[in-house]
């Protein structure tokens, strides 16, 4: 009942617990290509979850969160190929340009709502993206920016992939102390009602804006650990397919749960990744599979979850 | 060279609007932001494609009757969709409205990649059509003039369909105030599949009508959607006039952008949705009056 | 002593309907004060133009002696005054305990803290205003879940929690059984009584009116028609014929 007990019941330790050494067992187990399949599939959730933040908590529906993506992927990968840093060092410069394109661009997106909201972070990410595609002489263009680095650190695939583990339980664990916070329940309150957290005294833009800045910061060091995984950095990590396939992930996932963003990277890559095995029409399997969340399972992978006990009634958003 | 770039500007605008009209208008009675639009506008050029070599082929009137056979079969697919998944979600998140028009984009790119492969495929331009008016040095080629012309039928037509029959009106009532359709006893539900069709139907005419144009291919989708959006921004979601306005804005931008800086004319559009949208969050917004 | 609230020529209007037509009107410190009228009077145009929610309201409204017509809402909820919505508004997937510790963490000033003290220190307080108006039993219940008359009283508890000079409540008892009502009302004043408050409040029940307010001004085509205490009021000629007239 009370917000700090909301902590979680011993069996969803459990189940989590139980999730980890599998990844982590699977990852040591089955192989190289597993283990590549893996650090995509948690580096997206990493990403997905970053989004679920805003849409789920902060009710912001963003057309343009791959800016913040591309913008953590080119300031860790320029950092180290036209400043010179340490890629230790440089690490940082990811979730930090990021979390700066946040509080611009959402300086000016919080301005707004619902679709006129989500037409300008839409605007703003294409203008990301025609940047880091144009200006040659610092991105690269569309060649993007190769060779600065070995890819993954030099690590192996499985060594790599357990790193990419470790990461997102820090962000999640970070995500999850956020939720359960003061800063937490107004970012809730603005997005639930934002005339009644006015005139309660709060500033909706004020909070819209922190929540904004930082799921871009999240998705920041996503997009980092993507161009660390690839040792490469690319304008299409800043285009609309990756805010597309974000967005479906957070609806496959579920809506207005805490883990929504992250089972849904689950379901989305692993559908992916075995989709050929069915057929080679990925774009039709999806768009069924859409179509069938959509209209039968609105909530998503969460809400089956709590039916089976697992209950996420605390972390409804 | 400036002015035949104004005239592929015009041109391009109009084809923009009749993409834009159908969003805008859909936006306008449902709320919902139709994600597959350009999908249908891409189904359109490749329907076109197909119908061209089958309709007296060369002639004008066999290019025209194979683009409007062409938006007339996006029209029936477009309101399969709505009548077979959109109608059951009426209501329901705007998100995920979203959601299952992105799904319908991957399921026509998919399907038009299977059928139609993934390469670039050519629409001829007709015979009569392939000269150009010799204005001093300048050579404007006719094309242009002539789809912006059939454009500018189109949406005559549209307009005086809006303004002057029943459904337009009950358009309209719809568009201003949803609980007035209920008042004029009207079905809802059918003038939301109306407009979705006369929408699938603009979008599939205007892909036809622009095919010979440019290279059509499984990616047009994405770029003419991104387009038409901008295109509703600017002249306001819901508003058609306004979308005219942004169309002409949008394709003249395009076209005489090309010229001068051709690496940064889509990111000038999309400086101006940006600045247009600016604008709109400065006006201070009142809260519930009660 | 200088009133609480003044408003001087306030006036408001969308395109050629003016909603609010050079309104003149005091509010006294500590004072329960009615504000009636039929519908369409400009009872809740006045509220929202105090609550500073509406653009371009023309006019001088002054709190405590500060200009406070052109603030923005987060602001003029700052300087202490606090409003309920004619259809109340709460956070509609929170339960009622987490609304009232969102009122209390925004209500400290510190809504950018991570602190768990500070939540469990707010949480705390929400349970107890909870209790005060009497839903501590549904402290676990969504909004979306609760009653018409429960979210009053949550959004009535939500709005205390800021500790606000003046209350503004719009129609704080429509759609309720007339039980209900005076039950809701009689809380709503002893509380304010008990902390000091003044309360200005839109009321269709004449009877709640008559029972609760200390003064009452009746408003008409968005202007005042009459102003005076509640037995003046009910005597007055004019008031009786376009407002009390075909209901008593």
């Amino acid at each position: 009942m009370s917000l700090l007990s909301n902590q979680m019941s011993p069996a969803r330790w459990a189940v989590l617990l139980a999730a980890v050494v599998g990844l982590e067992l699977a990852n040591r187990l089955t192989g190289a290509g597993t283990s590549l399949m893996l650090a995509e599939m948690l580096i997206l959730a990493i990403f997905a979850a970053s989004l679920n933040l805003l849409m789920s908590y902060g009710h912001m529906v963003s057309f343009g969160h791959a800016a913040f993506f591309g913008l953590g992927a080119y300031g860790f990968t320029l950092a180290v190929s036209r400043a010179g840093l340490p890629v230790e060092l440089a690490l940082l410069f990811g979730p930090l340009l990021a979390g700066f394109g946040g509080l611009v661009f959402g300086a000016l997106c919080v301005r707004l709502t619902e679709i006129y909201f989500a037409m300008l972070t839409l605007a703003c990410a294409q203008i990301t993206y025609t940047v880091l595609f144009q200006w040659y002489d610092v991105t690269g263009g569309d060649t993007g920016i190769t060779g600065f680095m070995p890819a993954r650190f030099g690590l192996s695939e499985a060594n790599f992939t357990t790193l990419v583990l470790v990461v997102l339980a820090v962000c999640l664990a970070l995500m999850a102390r956020l939720v359960a916070s003061p800063l937490g329940l107004a970012i809730r309150a603005v997005g639930q009602d934002r005339w009644r957290a006015e005139a309660l005294g709060l500033a909706p833009r004020r909070v819209q804006l922190v929540a904004f800045v930082i799921s871009a910061a999240f998705a920041g060091v996503a997009g980092t650990l993507f161009a660390a995984f690839q040792g490469a950095a690319f304008p299409d990590y800043a285009g609309l397919g990756f805010t597309l396939e974000a967005l479906i992930m957070v609806v496959l996932g579920g809506l207005h749960s805490f883990w929504g963003g992250v089972l849904g990277a689950v379901l989305f890559t692993q559908l992916r990744h075995w989709a050929p095995v069915l057929t080679g029409h990925w774009g039709l399997l999806l768009g069924i599979v859409l179509l069938i969340f959509v209209i039968a399972l609105p909530h998503g992978v969460a809400a089956l979850g709590a039916r089976l006990g697992l209950g996420p009634k605390g972390d409804r958003a | 060279m400036i002015w035949v770039q104004l005239v592929n500007g015009l041109m391009e605008g109009m084809m923009l609007f009749l993409i834009a009209s159908g969003l805008t208008l859909i936006f306008g009675v449902s709320r919902i932001v139709n994600f597959a639009h350009g999908s249908l506008y891409m189904l359109g050029a490749f329907l076109t494609y197909a119908f061209v070599p089958l309709i007296a082929p060369g002639t004008v009137a066999g290019f025209f009757a194979a683009v409007l056979a062409a938006g007339l079969v996006t029209a029936v697919i477009g309101t399969a969709f709505e009548v077979l998944a959109l109608r059951r979600i009426y209501g329901r998140d705007s998100l995920m409205q979203l959601i299952i028009t992105v799904a319908l984009v991957f399921i026509i790119r998919d399907l038009v990649r299977w059928i139609w492969g993934p390469n670039s495929l050519m629409v001829p331009v007709p015979d009569a059509l392939l000269g150009a008016w010799v204005v001093g040095e300048t050579w404007f080629p006719l094309f242009p003039f002539v789809i912006f012309a059939a454009g500018l039928v189109v949406v005559v037509a549209m307009i005086g369909t809006i303004r002057f029959t029943r459904a337009g009106i009950l358009l309209r009532a719809a568009t201003d105030d949803r609980g007035m359709v209920a008042l004029l006893g009207s079905n809802e539900k059918l003038i939301f599949t109306g407009v979705f069709a006369a929408g699938s139907f603009l979008a599939g005419i205007a892909g036809g009508m622009a095919a010979p144009y440019g290279d059509v291919n499984y990616l047009l989708d994405t770029t003419v959607i991104v387009s038409a959006f901008i295109v509703c921004v600017i002249g306001g979601m819901g508003n058609l006039y306004g979308a005219l306005a942004g169309a002409m804005v949008v394709g003249l931008t395009k076209a005489v952008g090309v010229m001068y800086f051709p690496r940064l004319s889509m990111m000038l559009i999309f400086l101006i949705m940006a600045a247009v949208l600016v604008a709109r969050s400065m006006g201070r917004q009142g809260g519930p009056a009660r | 002593m200088s009133p609480l609230l003044s408003a001087r020529q306030v006036r408001k209007a969308y395109g050629s309907f003016v909603a609010l037509n050079n309104i003149d009107f005091d509010l006294a410190r500590g004072e329960r004060h009615a504000l009636i009228g039929p519908n369409g009077a400009g009872k809740s145009t006045f509220i929202a133009c105090i609550a500073g929610q509406l653009p371009g309201v023309e006019g001088s409204i002054r709190f405590k002696g500060d200009e406070v017509a052109r603030l923005l809402p987060a602001e003029v909820a700052k300087r202490g005054i606090g409003r309920t919505f004619q259809i109340s508004r709460a956070f509609l997937q929170m339960s009622a305990l987490e609304n009232m510790t969102a009122a209390f963490i925004i209500a400290s000033g510190r809504w950018a803290s991570l602190s768990r003290a500070l939540l469990a220190e707010a949480e705390d307080r929400a349970g107890g205003m909870l209790a005060t108006v009497g839903l501590a039993a549904r402290a676990g219940s969504r909004v979306a879940d609760l009653s018409l008359g429960d979210r009053k009283r949550l959004e009535f508890g939500m709005v205390l929690a800021g500790d606000p000079d003046l209350l503004l409540l719009d129609e704080p008892t429509a759609g309720m059984s007339i039980k209900e009502r005076h039950h809701l009302m009689e809380l709503v004043a002893t509380r304010a009584e008990e902390a000091g408050k003044t309360l200005l409040f839109v009321e269709h029940d004449i009877d709640v009116v008559l029972k609760i307010a200390q003064r009452v001004t009746v408003m008409v085509r968005g202007a005042v028609l009459a102003a005076g205490t509640p037995v003046e009021i009910a005597a007055n000629a004019q008031v009786q014929a376009v407002y009390l007239g075909g209901h008593h």
